[in-house]
């Protein structure tokens, strides 16, 4: 019984070795790497590195342009992880109701997912091409003034919130269409036996049975969102007047255009601190303790 | 490479000094004194230039007798024969920046309207970037960085660059002649050139060819300046250096190829023949101005080049610290262009400059 019982538990770890190994390998070890290094400084001419302990940690405090991207990387949170969730339990309700010309929505809502974030930028650059692009034409037909879109520091970050959510909120759609999947039809069955109307089985029966995939995708979301960093990079670059430019923004900036390393990794520490301590808040405001 | 990153690479102990490999007296005998200059970096020839650049504005005729704009006096049609004299009376003829605002003005265009530019007076190639703008600094004397290269405090904080940036953002903001989504990734200002997005282009003889071989009725004028200063131009172009972690066999091999191709007679023309960009080795240069072969329009437009290298190019500054000084130089004039007041923008740019060059000695 014993030797069965190893004989499974190694059968165990063998099965977990691939996804553990590649998690260790893609996920922990560059970690490890990146808070190894926010403890270094490189000599930008001479390439030698020297042990400062925290100043690059110290310096952080005094760094505008980190605490810019500081506050640029939490408005964008704040907007578009909200937004995504909502849009994506939306989609998902819709697709999972039965109606005419499901079929055409259904495919309508995965299109995204089948286009790279880096492809779906530059389609959206066009679209929203300041001047005579083709929103401007839309927006001017229905009366409304040609707007500046990326070339404006009031409409780069929203136009970004629009680019990442075209293509996020399909992909969450998809684990919020799994939960409403898992909902047992008999509790509808049920509502309508009770003739409950449709709004307050949502309410009452949908969104509580679907809390817990909810705030997975919330979660989920928010760590993905944080690290946002595509479109920013290929459009605007973190202006106009610094407006988009978000922390992974900033620390690339910092690490690979102006060879501060050690800099550069303390922000990516810090925006991991961020990052952790944001996710610790949802859990405690939901009240979950896991997913 | 690109030129201005010889030193930083220098510096950082990248690249190998050439005459390690090839005697200096072959660079001097092959490479155009400003070209040479230009790759050599604490007394050492660090790298071999495959080419140049120079700088033209583009004119769509057609839109600019739509406008009432008299061209200005002397410009390149398919039927001009180039020669020096003829280059010179082009360079004396070029527009002052105030005439090129003037006739943006007047070429740009709303066609069906509906209150939205559909066809805008001007457009500066690589829009924002140092390598395109510092001739509006450079034009009324302005430098951009220290001789030693550490600071730009004392150059780039001088009223010359204030009114720089305010200009190229008064373009965009004030007189909206400028397109506003040249900042964009993909953007192709040749192509929209050729299509008749813009009327006007201050762009690179790279695109020589294409733009005159297009079929638009297109004269070509000699670089903008401002009234109260001179007339320069940007120059430079790739350069080829040896890196230094490569084996000594690889070394000596590279240095042959380089020395065949950037350096002799057979290679440099190939290489101009092959890619059309303006040379930099005497050899082609000579060629250029003189041969036959090269008489034919639109290859004879680019003797204008040879003019722009003698007499108004103006080369990137030499600091290790280049990459700092274009990424602020890049978001200063970007920032002006998306709407940041000029002086707000300049102000930020130089900070932020200063900040990188102290925190990385």
């Amino acid at each position: 019984m014993n030797n069965r019982l190893k004989r499974d538990s190694l059968k165990a770890y063998m099965f977990l070795f691939p996804a553990v190994g590649l998690i260790l390998l893609f996920k922990i070890y560059p970690i490890i790497i990146v808070f190894g290094e926010s403890f270094y400084k490189v000599s930008y001419l001479s390439g030698s590195k020297v042990f400062v302990g925290i100043n690059n940690y110290l310096d952080l405090f005094f760094d505008r342009s980190f605490w810019n991207s500081v506050w640029v990387t939490t408005k964008l949170n704040l907007l578009i992880n909200p937004i995504q969730v909502v849009i994506a339990v939306v989609m998902a309700l819709l697709i999972n109701m039965e109606f005419r010309g499901r079929l055409f929505y259904r495919l309508l809502f995965f299109i995204p997912l089948g286009v790279s974030l880096a492809v779906t930028t530059i389609y959206w650059s066009i679209f929203f091409r300041p001047g005579n692009g083709v929103m401007n034409y839309i927006l001017n037909s229905v009366g409304i003034p040609r707007q500046p879109f990326f070339n404006s520091p009031s409409q780069a970050l929203w136009i970004i919130i629009g680019i990442a959510s075209w293509k996020g909120c399909s992909f969450w759609m998809i684990f919020i269409l799994a939960g409403l999947k898992n909902i047992p039809r008999e509790i509808y069955e049920a509502c309508d036996v009770e003739g409950i109307e449709p709004i307050a089985s949502f309410f009452y029966i949908t969104l509580p049975l679907l809390a817990k995939t909810i705030l997975f995708v919330f979660v989920t979301d928010t760590a993905a969102n944080f690290m946002l960093f595509i479109p920013i990079f290929m459009i605007t670059k973190g202006g106009p007047d610094s407006s988009t430019n978000v922390l992974m923004h900033e620390a690339y900036r910092t690490a690979m255009l102006q060879g501060d390393m050690g800099h550069g990794m303390a922000m990516i520490v810090f925006l991991m601190l961020m990052l952790m301590t944001v996710v610790a808040i949802q859990f405690k405001v939901t009240g979950e303790r896991e997913i | 490479m690109d030129i201005p990153l010889i030193a930083n690479h220098t510096e950082r102990g990248y690249i190998e000094d050439l005459t390690k490999y090839i005697p200096r007296e072959k660079f001097v005998d092959a490479i155009a004194e400003k070209s040479l200059d230009a790759v050599t970096y604490g007394g050492k020839i660090m790298a071999s230039p495959m080419q140049n650049s120079d700088q033209y504005l583009y004119i769509n005729v057609d839109m600019a007798k739509a406008a009432g704009v008299k061209l200005p006096e002397v410009v390149v049609d398919a039927d001009t024969v180039i020669t020096e004299e003829f280059a010179r009376r082009w360079g004396e003829s070029a527009w002052t920046w105030d005439e090129v605002l003037q006739a943006a003005m007047k070429m740009k265009k709303d066609v069906d309207g509906d209150s939205i530019t559909d066809i805008y007076g001007l457009h500066i190639e690589q829009a924002g970037r140092l390598y395109q703008l510092q001739p509006l600094g450079g034009s009324r004397g302005g430098k951009i960085v220290s001789p030693d290269g550490t600071t730009v405090i004392g150059y780039l904080d001088q009223p010359v660059w204030y009114d720089a940036v305010k200009f190229y953002g008064d373009l965009f903001t004030t007189y909206e002649v400028e397109v506003p989504s040249a900042f964009l990734p993909g953007y192709d200002s040749p192509s929209e050139f050729i299509n008749g997005s813009y009327a006007m282009m201050v762009g690179g003889g790279w695109n020589l060819k294409r733009i005159l071989e297009a079929d638009i009725n297109v004269v070509v004028a000699a670089h903008p300046y401002f009234a109260d200063g001179v007339s320069t131009t940007p120059t430079g172009s790739w350069v080829t250096g040896i890196a230094k972690t490569a084996s000594e066999d690889n070394k000596r091999l590279a240095a042959e190829f380089l020395s065949w191709w950037t350096l002799s007679d057979e290679g440099t023309k190939l290489w101009y023949d092959a890619n059309g960009e303006l040379p930099a080795s005497k050899h082609m240069l000579e060629e250029l101005s003189t041969n036959e072969k090269y008489d034919a329009f639109p290859v004879s437009a680019q003797r204008l080049g040879v003019y722009q290298v003698l007499n108004t190019a103006e080369g990137r500054p030499v600091t290790p610290y280049y990459p700092f000084i274009n990424a602020g130089f890049d978001k200063a004039f970007t920032d002006a262009a998306q709407g940041v007041d000029p002086k707000k923008a300049l102000d930020e740019a130089i900070k932020e400059i200063e900040k990188n060059i102290s925190r990385v000695q």
